[in-house]
C-alpha cells in the first residue's frame, strides 16, 4: 500500500520542484543576477561622479579662495572675454605707457591693432594684437614686454620677438622702435 | 538464564527514502527562490536609493558644469595654453653669456626656446692674436660645462685677424615658463 503511495507522490514532486525550477527559481536567479548586475554599475557610477563632483568643488573652492592661487589668477584673467577697452587699457595705460603728471612714458606706442582672433579647441579663444613702440631705451622695451606677459590683466603670448639688442649692453642711449605681435588668451 | 532482546528499528524501505529525498529537493528549490526574492526586493530598494544618488549628484555636477570659473578652470587644466617667455630673465642671462665669453652680441631673435643672434670677436684668447680662438674656447666651454644655454653648432665664421663673426643659436636651458 505504502510503496503504492509512494509511486504515485514520488513523481509528482518531482515534475512539481522541475516545473517550479523552471519557472520560479530560474526567472529569480536571472532576476538576481541582473539587479545584482545593476547595482554594481550603478555603484560605479555613482562613486565615478562623486569623484568628479569632489573635483569641481575643490576646483571651486581654489578658485573662491581668498589667497590668489595661480589658477584663480588664470580664471579671473581669461574670464574678462574679448573687450578691446580693457585690452587697449592693459597695454596702452599700463605703468609703463600712461602719462604721469609731466613725466612722459618709458614706452611710447605709436599704433595698435587687435584682432579677436578665433576659438581654439580647447573652448578658449586667441587674439592678436600687433603694435608698433618707441622707447629711449631697449631694457624698458623688454620690461614692457616682461610685464605684459607675467603681470598684467590679461594672458598675453610673446612667442616669437626680435630686438636690437647688443650684449654687454650699450651704456648709450639709444631710441628704438619696434613693431611687436602679441597674442591673447581669453574665453568667452 | 534470560536473553536481552535488543529493540530493532523499523527499516525504512526504499520507497520512502524517494519520497523524502523529493521532498527535500522541492523543499530546497522553494527556500532558494524564496530567498533570491528576497535578496532581489531588496537589491531593488538599494537600486532605488542609488538611482536617487545618482541623479542627485548629476544635478549638482550640472549646476557646477554650467559656472563659468569652473569651465574656464576645467579647460586649463585639460589643456596646456601656449608658454610665454620669461622675456628680462632670458635677456639678462643673455648679455651674462656674452661678458663670460668674452664676445659681443648683436641682435636678438627669440623663437620658440631658440635665440638667434650675431656673435662678434674681436679680442684673442691666449697667446694666438687672431679672435677666433676665443670663439672656439666660448664652443668649448659650451661643449664641457653646463651653460645657461645650450650653444648650437658653429660650423662657419667669417672675418679676419682682427675681427671674426658668426651667427649663432642658443637653445634656452629651462627658461620657458608656462
Amino acid at each position: 500500500m505504502s510503496n503504492q503511495i509512494n509511486r504515485i507522490y514520488v513523481p509528482v514532486i518531482l515534475a512539481l520542484g522541475l516545473i517550479w525550477a523552471i519557472f520560479v527559481l530560474r526567472p529569480a536567479y536571472t532576476s538576481y543576477i541582473d539587479t545584482d548586475t545593476k547595482k554594481v554599475d550603478l555603484t560605479t557610477k555613482q562613486n565615478d561622479m562623486q569623484k568628479n563632483l569632489d573635483a569641481l568643488i575643490s576646483l571651486q573652492t581654489s578658485i573662491n579662495s581668498s589667497g590668489s592661487s595661480e589658477i584663480a589668477e588664470k580664471v579671473r584673467k581669461l574670464n574678462q572675454g574679448w573687450d578691446e577697452a580693457k585690452i587697449m587699457t592693459a597695454i596702452m595705460l599700463s605703468d609703463y605707457t600712461k602719462w604721469n603728471d609731466i613725466v612722459p612714458p618709458s614706452i611710447s606706442i605709436s599704433t595698435i591693432s587687435i584682432d579677436k582672433g578665433k576659438k581654439l579647441p580647447s573652448g578658449l579663444s586667441f587674439g592678436s594684437i600687433t603694435l608698433t613702440l618707441s622707447s629711449d631705451s631697449i631694457d624698458n622695451v623688454v620690461d614692457f614686454l616682461t610685464y605684459l606677459t607675467s603681470s598684467s590683466s590679461y594672458i598675453f603670448t610673446l612667442d616669437t620677438i626680435q630686438l636690437p639688442i647688443t650684449a654687454p649692453a650699450q651704456k648709450e642711449t639709444q631710441w628704438v622702435t619696434l613693431p611687436i605681435e602679441l597674442g591673447v588668451y581669453y574665453y568667452e | 538464564m534470560q536473553e536481552t532482546s535488543t529493540p530493532t528499528v523499523a527499516p525504512i524501505s526504499s520507497g520512502r527514502w524517494v519520497l523524502y529525498i523529493s521532498i527535500l529537493f522541492l523543499g530546497i528549490i522553494v527556500v532558494w527562490s524564496a530567498i533570491l526574492f528576497v535578496l532581489t526586493f531588496f537589491m531593488d530598494r538599494s537600486i532605488t536609493h542609488l538611482e536617487s544618488e545618482v541623479a542627485r549628484v548629476n544635478h549638482e555636477i550640472e549646476v557646477a558644469s554650467q559656472n563659468k570659473d569652473i569651465v574656464t578652470a576645467k579647460i586649463i587644466q585639460e589643456n596646456s595654453l601656449r608658454p610665454t617667455i620669461d622675456l628680462k630673465n632670458i635677456v639678462t642671462n643673455f648679455r651674462l653669456a656674452a661678458i663670460d665669453a668674452n664676445v659681443r652680441f648683436d641682435g636678438f631673435s627669440i623663437s620658440k626656446d631658440t635665440i638667434s643672434t650675431m656673435l662678434i670677436s674681436t679680442e684673442p684668447s691666449g697667446e694666438h692674436p687672431d679672435p677666433v680662438s676665443t670663439i672656439i674656447a666660448m664652443m668649448n666651454k659650451y661643449s664641457s660645462t653646463e651653460q645657461k644655454f645650450r650653444l648650437w653648432k658653429i660650423t662657419s665664421i667669417s672675418g679676419d685677424s682682427t675681427e671674426r663673426k658668426t651667427s649663432i643659436e642658443l637653445k634656452l636651458v629651462q627658461t620657458l615658463n608656462k
